[in-house]
């Protein structure tokens, strides 16, 4: 079972780039408003067909 | 007439307004036209959106299925002092040199499709870089370059969209809380994701510990697990570290001092077991104690953050904008900008925006908002006027002398905003019980370790130390109290009783008198109609109420309002589509109207005095009795005669003397504090039969600031009010009680909030409050006596730190049942 | 400065989701026709008709891999290039990556549909295809991730939607799955095999392999609900913060799952209980999605009594919270015990990708015909047909294969009272299934019926469409403009990047080196990891003849039917013989553990038979077992066997780690047609009349290679 010592690690790695992820949204305000997006997307702009 | 339009209106004899979707009154109904609007505001807003090509609007709102909002009011300002620089200091936040952004609240966002219109203002106003609505906050920060457009041309643009926009909190305090809320969100996202990894690989090293495992796995994913525990010991745990020391140098055992001792403890033992490779670490356990109470904390401070402090209700309370007179011209200028000596003109139905003394015209004025007190009072040159004070007669002209911060209601507002932060601290008895229980577990830790090392040697000893550290984590006392005050305030909030604060229910269970306000509180508190006499020989009760409630459209006066319901509820929707041609209001007397027939007039009695005179004597009687019962009566002259009285005065609630009977039957000292005249307060004592000397008339907001700190002093007390001149007092008594009918600044320094109107719910609140303290005392001996027994499990032996690591959160768990299956809060008493 | 150069116009790219959608509707009907064909051959095997490229083993890997990468696969990559766009409020990144991306990918499924009938498999489920075409898929993914990415980094909204970052998600993990579940040693341009080996192999294939499969059919489909099902029901999402909850968790901890395949397999406890746990947790983040999902239609519940969009992604999310409960309840050990390798667990898949993939398919592909051509879709009531008949197949579908999979289980494992198996005879368990196989069948033709429905009614609109000459150029779009110089406001957060758009070659540059770095530096590592698990002395590598029969087993798919892993259980111990150990299958490139026992355990059948047996059932199954349901394989006794590679090969198995002597590296050849000849001579001995040039038939190596299956401990035991 000795692959657990390159599964784990990678799955570790994996983990990281989430949490490096999550960080960056954190950081770059994804989340400070989590009322209006929803709305947002429904209001989507009449293409204008030109 | 076009054949659609008729059509239209046969069809629907009420057709929805185009704009906000509510029923157009039948005065308003324009034949000839193909769109029908409620109101000149819709109408206008209508033009504006389609002119700009922005018709999309509407269908979004129809197919989101928004529904109907209230009428469009744009407010007729040209925003002239958003330009004034103090104005842009203040609000506005410098990008670059030529790029700015400010944040405008809009209140009457309620849709998607308002989102999309606001967002759409770079489309239509070039040189708006972006603007960005917060839907949750109600407010939109605009990024606009400044060479190439101004603060007032947006304001303009938002306003004529139907959102007047007013100026959000400025931008300084904003940002510091933004910062500390992303801070606690990094932290508890780290500690979520090393808390989730490292409990599964705890899965596997507890699955291995029972079935075997191969020596090279077990310390591989030891190593692993310690990898995984580093960022939450040095990164997520550090608020902990810091209370827990800045305890420490004040010389106060902080509660976070153990959770300190515990992670940093048990990740010093892990680490030790990991280097020897013998099977026990508790990575998983401290991972996952550390992002369980970031996330206990982080809910709870959501809680109280719902709080808007009483600066940015100032700004709501008080206009940021006032019309300057210098030589003549009138010119829009920002509040702050206004010094001593200026003279300000207020127009009829507008806000004074500054303390001074009245320089030319003559007016009443609602002080409701400084004194509670619906009547309002007449003012001519020469007398003192304020700030926050409604014109409710014609145009005046104010000299200043005081403004802003520096005005009456500035001073009430720093004084509410002061008096409610110091006692908003965290659960204040847990820390209090909790700095003995730390003692404790410190001497005790430090006893058993130097013990066991004599005994039998240094591994047997941090074992045990360790275990009675984990076994004993105050976890289960941590949240004993915090969660059931919570599960409290949780289930009061369900009631309708919004209760700002954990400590707050502690502090009510020891209260033992209770102030009450009367406006508002236990009066209805808005001018109302108690009763109403004709005279059925000259007319018949649909003709008078017919003809007041004409009259009374004009007026401002709140007595009119009444009047005007009272006569619009009677007659059940049917009015009278016809108006008087001239009509008139006269302040401080009345309404009167001449149309070629018939001259009538309403208004007070004394204005009509002669001509009651002469109307039937049995209407005399009734005037002279109102009076004498300290209502005030509104006379209806037709011809030369009075044919209907209304008496308008502020009727008692129903519940209130039921509730007053209770609370005196449960022992409790009952006393009421008003700003009104003393008969009426007199009056209203004997109806809810309080010994006269209990009941106080005439205080100003001060003296009733005086009389509770006075009483709070000896021996805690609650006043319950709505106005602005209980304000002070709430934040002055031990629970200070919030009406749903009350001025925003008495919530926002209010305790407990009573949205339901009605005082029974402050029966529910009381008797809530006993019973969650009941459970609050059960969790804590329930955490004391589990406490007790696994410290000497843990010191005899019994428990190794696995067990303990098992028992902690089984002892939360306890706690955590007990509180959901209390009973505090569960029963509505009537 | 007027208003209108206060924005910029942008186009957005639909082209490309019309061919996308159309090779969705494409593939999607030949996937589910081939999925017919092969419960049709479950049910009578005479369908097979004897012909190699047409038997069950082959045709069933080609089913998984056109409905997951060709139907699923097309379906998340039109929602993502329609719905992307929109939430960026920018055109996709690059055209031409686009139109790359697009027909790579239906060249890789051209390629699977030609080269797994041929039997050219690595016999990964649901990653079966050869390293070449490995190799294509990644180049293809990581052109469609630059092109991902690329969009985003020039976006024009500032707020990246939720089901954004589901997209994300996915093709960073899929990625990264896909390589490591890939990596091979090749031999020949389509023969290579797997680095790992054995119960490493099987933990790493499934391991990754469902998250491969997850990562393809959960967290793309979630994205699209979360674009989708608002739109269509024109109600904001239920909670917006639950949603940005509900993703994290599943992220931050979602590499754990897998072991939940190889429960009482020779895995150590400690790793499959880490399985068990996981999957039980997998419950949380799972519900928080159908729960968002469903509740976003408060106050909209009356459409969905007429709108059939509505109707599919209401049922499909329900289904998403079936077959997500089912999941976890399957991976309880106990549970597990009992529905493993029975038909129990092909109702579960089902349910998830017959139920949530297909329908949400259906649902987003009829929302988007109006959309993107113009025109209403041609017929509603067709619509309500396929979705009805679609929803009764799936409901017969999964009821059948529960009834089966629950009585082959309590089958197995039934004694009489005196300690013997009720049902020695494996065939006695298969027979009784016959029934249900034919309902399934019977779901699966609605299923595949309703597909017809959608293709008649696409078709038609596409026609309606041309028919009225619909403008089909890219729609535009006002938009904020891309601010010249990005410094003017260092302090918010600035996503118009005109820098980074201005250099889109450097961009590539950097993920393609990412790349290039990222693959070697995980592959070194794995390859230098000598398996040295505690290896049963007696454990062997096979000789040349019975590595060449392995390859016929796994070029036939003989894993689909039957499995190599007898568990530790009294009746598996009763009927197959000693339960199987971790270092028997050291020297097993790939693993043969297998997920379905249609066919009983084979890991204990070397010299169960004689080679006459096996020469006659191979032949015709039924001649050894009457009611026998397995399609027989004439071709193996007229086809010689290809020993070109074999010498190759065995080198191939000495790099890797297989203990053989240098002199068998050089003497493979010979050393075969020995092996060869003596097992020849056997079944003349036994009685076969022995055709000229049996020797060299590639039957002999298959029945070399069953005869060793398991019989290395016994030579231990002796």
């Amino acid at each position: 079972m000795d692959i657990v010592f390159v599964l784990l690690p990678f799955a570790l790695l994996f983990a990281g780039v989430g949490a490096g992820a999550y960080i960056w949204a954190v950081k770059r305000g994804q989340f400070d408003d989590l009322e209006t997006p929803p709305l947002r997307i429904l209001s989507d702009d009449e293409e204008s067909k030109s | 007439m076009s054949s659609t339009a008729s059509t239209a209106l046969q069809e629907n004899p009420a057709p929805a307004c185009e704009h906000c979707g509510l029923r157009v009154p039948s005065s308003r109904i324009n034949c000839k036209a193909e769109k029908q609007f409620c109101c000149g505001g819709c109408e206008y807003v209508y033009g504006i959106i389609n002119g700009l090509g922005l018709a999309q609007f509407y269908s979004i709102k129809q197919q989101t299925g928004a529904g109907t909002s209230e009428p469009a009011a744009p407010r007729v300002s040209e925003f002239a002092h958003f330009a004034d620089p103090a104005f842009a200091e203040r609000y506005v936040v410098n990008l670059s040199d030529s790029v700015a952004e400010i944040k405008f609240s809009l209140d009457s966002i309620y849709c998607a499709a308002c989102v999309w219109l606001v967002e759409k203002l770079p489309n239509v106003l070039p040189g708006v870089r972006e603007a960005r609505v917060d839907f949750g906050r109600k407010n939109v920060k605009i990024v606009f370059d400044r060479k190439r457009v101004e603060l007032p041309k947006i304001a303009q643009t938002l306003n004529s969209f139907g959102y007047c926009p007013r100026p959000y909190v400025p931008a300084q305090r904003l940002g510091a809380a933004e910062a500390e809320n992303k801070q606690s969100l990094l932290r508890l996202g780290v500690a979520g994701v090393c808390a989730g990894n490292s409990m599964m690989i705890a899965v596997s090293l507890y699955q291995g510990y029972f079935s075997g495992m191969e020596q090279k796995y077990q310390s591989f994913m030891q190593w692993i697990s310690l990898l995984v525990s580093l960022p939450v010991v040095f990164y997520s745990a550090v608020p902990f570290y810091r209370r827990a020391l800045g305890g420490l140098r004040v010389r106060s055992l902080h509660i976070d001092l153990p959770i300190s001792l515990g992670v940093v403890l048990g990740f010093s033992a892990s680490f030790v077991n990991t280097l020897l490779g013998n099977s026990h670490v508790y990575y998983d356990s401290i991972c996952m104690l550390v992002f369980l109470l970031l996330l206990g904390r982080r809910l709870q401070q959501r809680g109280l953050d719902q709080v808007m402090d009483a600066r940015s209700l100032m700004y709501s309370l008080s206009p940021s904008a006032a019309r300057r007179v210098s030589d003549g011209v009138e010119e829009e200028v920002y509040v702050e900008t206004l010094a001593p000596g200026d003279l300000v003109a207020v127009d009829a139905g507008e806000v004074l925006p500054a303390d001074g003394t009245l320089y030319e015209g003559a007016t009443s004025l609602n002080l409701s908002i400084l004194t509670g007190e619906s009547q309002p009072r007449k003012v001519n040159v020469g007398d003192e006027v304020f700030a926050g004070t409604t014109n409710l007669g014609s145009k005046i002209i104010v000299q200043v002398n005081a403004a802003h911060d520096d005005s009456r209601i500035g001073r009430l507002l720093a004084v509410v905003e002061q008096a409610s932060s110091h006692k908003s601290k965290l659960t204040e008895i847990t820390d209090r019980v909790g700095a003995y229980f730390v003692a404790a577990v410190l001497l005790l830790g430090a006893a058993t370790f130097v013990y066991w090392t004599l005994k039998s040697g240094a591994l047997t000893a941090m074992d045990r130390t360790l275990a009675l550290l984990i076994v004993t984590c105050p976890c289960a006392l941590g949240l004993a109290a915090p969660l059931s005050l919570s599960a409290g305030i949780h289930r009061a909030a369900s009631r309708g009783i919004l209760i700002k604060g954990s400590d707050v229910i502690e502090r009510l269970s020891r209260v033992r008198t209770f102030f009450f306000d009367k406006t508002g509180t236990l009066t209805y508190g808005s001018a109302q109609v108690t009763s109403f006499y004709f005279d059925d020989a000259l007319v018949d009760e649909v003709q008078v109420l017919r003809i007041a409630e004409i009259l009374e459209r004009v007026s401002q006066h709140p007595a009119g309002r009444a009047i005007r319901g009272f006569a619009a509820e009677k007659l059940s929707g049917d009015l009278d589509g016809r108006s008087f041609d001239s009509v008139l209001e006269i302040p401080g007397k009345g309404v009167e109207a001449r149309s070629n027939e018939i001259a009538t007039r309403i208004g007070s009695s004394t204005w009509l005095n002669d001509s009651l005179k002469r109307s039937k004597l049995e209407l005399r009687d009734k005037v002279q009795q109102m009076l004498g019962d300290g209502e005030s009566p509104v006379l209806l002259e037709v011809g030369d005669r009075v044919v209907g009285v209304f008496s308008i005065g502020d009727a008692l609630r129903e519940d209130s003397p039921k509730v007053l009977q209770h609370l005196a039957k449960k022992g409790y000292c009952l006393e009421i504090l008003s700003g009104d005249v003393k008969e009426v307060v007199a009056q209203v004592a004997n109806d809810l039969d309080l010994p006269l000397e209990r009941a106080h008339g005439e205080l100003s907001p001060e003296s009733k600031y005086e009389i509770v700190s006075a009483v709070q002093r000896s021996f805690p007390c609650a006043m319950i009010g709505d106005g602005v001149n209980d304000a002070a007092a709430l934040g002055a008594a031990e629970v200070g009680i919030g009406m749903s009918s009350g001025a925003e600044a008495c919530l926002r320094s209010a305790d407990v909030y009573i949205a339901k109107n009605g005082l029974s719910a402050l029966l529910t609140l009381i008797e809530g409050a006993a019973q969650t303290m009941a459970v609050v005392r059960r969790n804590i001996a329930v955490s004391l006596v589990y406490n007790v027994l696994g410290a000497t499990g843990a010191i005899m032996g019994y428990v190794s730190p696995l067990v303990a690591a098992v028992l902690m959160p089984l002892s939360s768990l306890s706690v955590v049942l007990s509180t959901v299956f209390s009973r505090a809060f569960t029963r509505e008493i009537q | 400065m007027t208003a209108q150069d206060n924005t910029e116009t942008v186009r957005y790219d639909d082209d490309i989701v019309r061919k996308f959608v159309l090779a969705t509707v494409l593939w999607g009907l030949v996937g589910m026709l081939v999925g017919v064909i092969i419960a049709l051959q479950l049910a009578h095997w005479p369908l097979n008709f004897g012909i190699p490229w047409l038997t069950f083993g082959r045709l069933r890997p080609l089913h998984t891999n056109a409905v997951i990468f060709a139907f699923a696969g097309n379906t998340i990559f039109a929602g993502i290039y329609y719905s992307h766009q929109r939430l960026m409020k920018a055109r996709m990144f690059s055209d031409l990556l686009s139109k790359i991306h697009f027909w790579g990918w239906q060249l890789i499924i051209v390629s699977a549909a030609i080269t797994l009938p041929l039997g050219i498999t690595v016999s990964k489920e649901y990653a079966e295809l050869e390293w070449p075409i490995d190799i294509a898929i990644t180049l293809i993914w990581v052109v469609f991730a630059i092109n991902f990415f690329g969009t985003l980094v020039k976006r024009r909204e500032r707020h990246i939607y939720v089901a954004v970052w589901f997209y994300m998600a996915t093709i960073i993990t899929v990625a990264m799955l896909h390589i490591v579940n890939s990596l091979a040693l090749p031999v020949s341009p389509w023969k290579s095999y797997s680095v790992f080996a054995g119960v490493q192999d099987g933990l790493v294939q499934w391991w990754y392999g469902h998250n491969a499969v997850a990562f393809f059919l959960t967290t793309p489909f979630l994205g699209l609900m979360y674009y989708f099902m608002p739109k269509a029901a024109e109600r904001p999402v239920y909670s917006y913060r639950l949603s940005i909850i509900h993703f994290w968790s599943l992220v931050f901890i979602y590499i754990w799952s897998g072991p939940h395949h190889l429960l009482y397999t020779s895995l150590p406890e400690w790793a499959q209980t880490v399985g068990v746990v996981f999957s039980v947790a997998l419950i949380a983040p799972s519900w928080g999605g159908m729960i968002n999902g469903l509740l976003t239609l408060r106050g909209a519940w009356d459409k969905l009594r007429t709108d059939p969009v509505l109707k599919f992604f209401v049922v499909g999310v329900t289904f998403y919270g079936m077959s997500t409960f089912e999941g976890p309840m399957m991976s309880i050990k106990a549970i597990n015990g009992l529905t493993h390798f029975t038909d129990y667990v092909i109702g579960h898949v089902h349910g998830g990708a017959l139920g949530w993939n297909g329908f949400l398919a259906f649902g987003m592909i009829y929302y988007l015909m109006p959309k993107l051509w113009g025109v209403p879709v041609y017929s509603k009531r067709l619509m309500m047909t396929h979705f009805w008949t679609a929803t009764i197949g799936i409901v017969l579908y999964i009821t059948s294969m529960w009834t089966a999979g629950i009585t082959q289980g309590l089958m197995w494992r039934a004694f009489t009272e005196d300690g013997l198996l009720k049902y020695p005879e494996f065939i006695e368990t298969v027979v009784r299934l016959i029934p249900f196989y034919w309902v399934r069948v019977l779901g699966g033709v609605l299923y595949l019926l309703g597909m017809i429905l959608m293709v008649y009614n696409v078709v038609q609109t596409v026609k309606a469409s041309k028919a009225q000459g619909v403008d089909l150029s890219d729609p535009s779009f006002q938009v904020r403009p891309l601010s010249a110089d990005p410094e003017d406001y260092h302090h918010s957060p600035n996503p118009w990047h005109r820098k980074l758009e201005g250099r889109p070659v450097t961009f590539a540059l950097f993920v393609f080196l990412a790349v290039i770095i990222g693959g070697p530096v995980t592959y070194i590592p794995l390859v230098a990891v000598r398996s040295n698990i505690p290896t049963i002395a007696s454990v062997k590598p096979y000789t040349p003849l019975e590595l060449e029969g392995r390859d016929i087993y796994v070029r036939e798919g003989c894993y689909t039917c039957h499995s190599q892993m007898v568990r530790p259980f009294r009746d598996e111990v009763v009927r197959y013989g000693e339960y199987s150990k971790a270092g028997e299958f050291v020297y097993d490139r790939p693993f043969q553990f297998g997920s379905k026992r249609t066919g009983p355990d084979l890991h204990r059948v070397g010299g169960k038979y004689n080679n006459f047996w096996h020469y006659r059932h191979m032949l015709d199954p039924r001649s050894t077992t009457p009611d026998s349901i397995m399609p027989s394989y004439s071709w193996l006794y007229d086809d010689d066997l290809d020993t070109s590679l074999t010498k190759k090969k065995i080198k191939a198995f000495k790099t890797m780690g297989a203990p053989y002597s240098e002199e068998e590296v050089n003497e493979a050849n010979a050393l075969l047609d020995a092996q060869a000849k003596k097992v020849t001579d056997q079944l003349v001995e036994e009685g076969v009349q022995a055709p000229p040039g049996l020797q060299k038939k590639e039957i002999i190596a298959l029945i070399a290679y069953l005869q060793r299956l398991g019989t290395d401990i016994k030579v231990a035991a002796k």
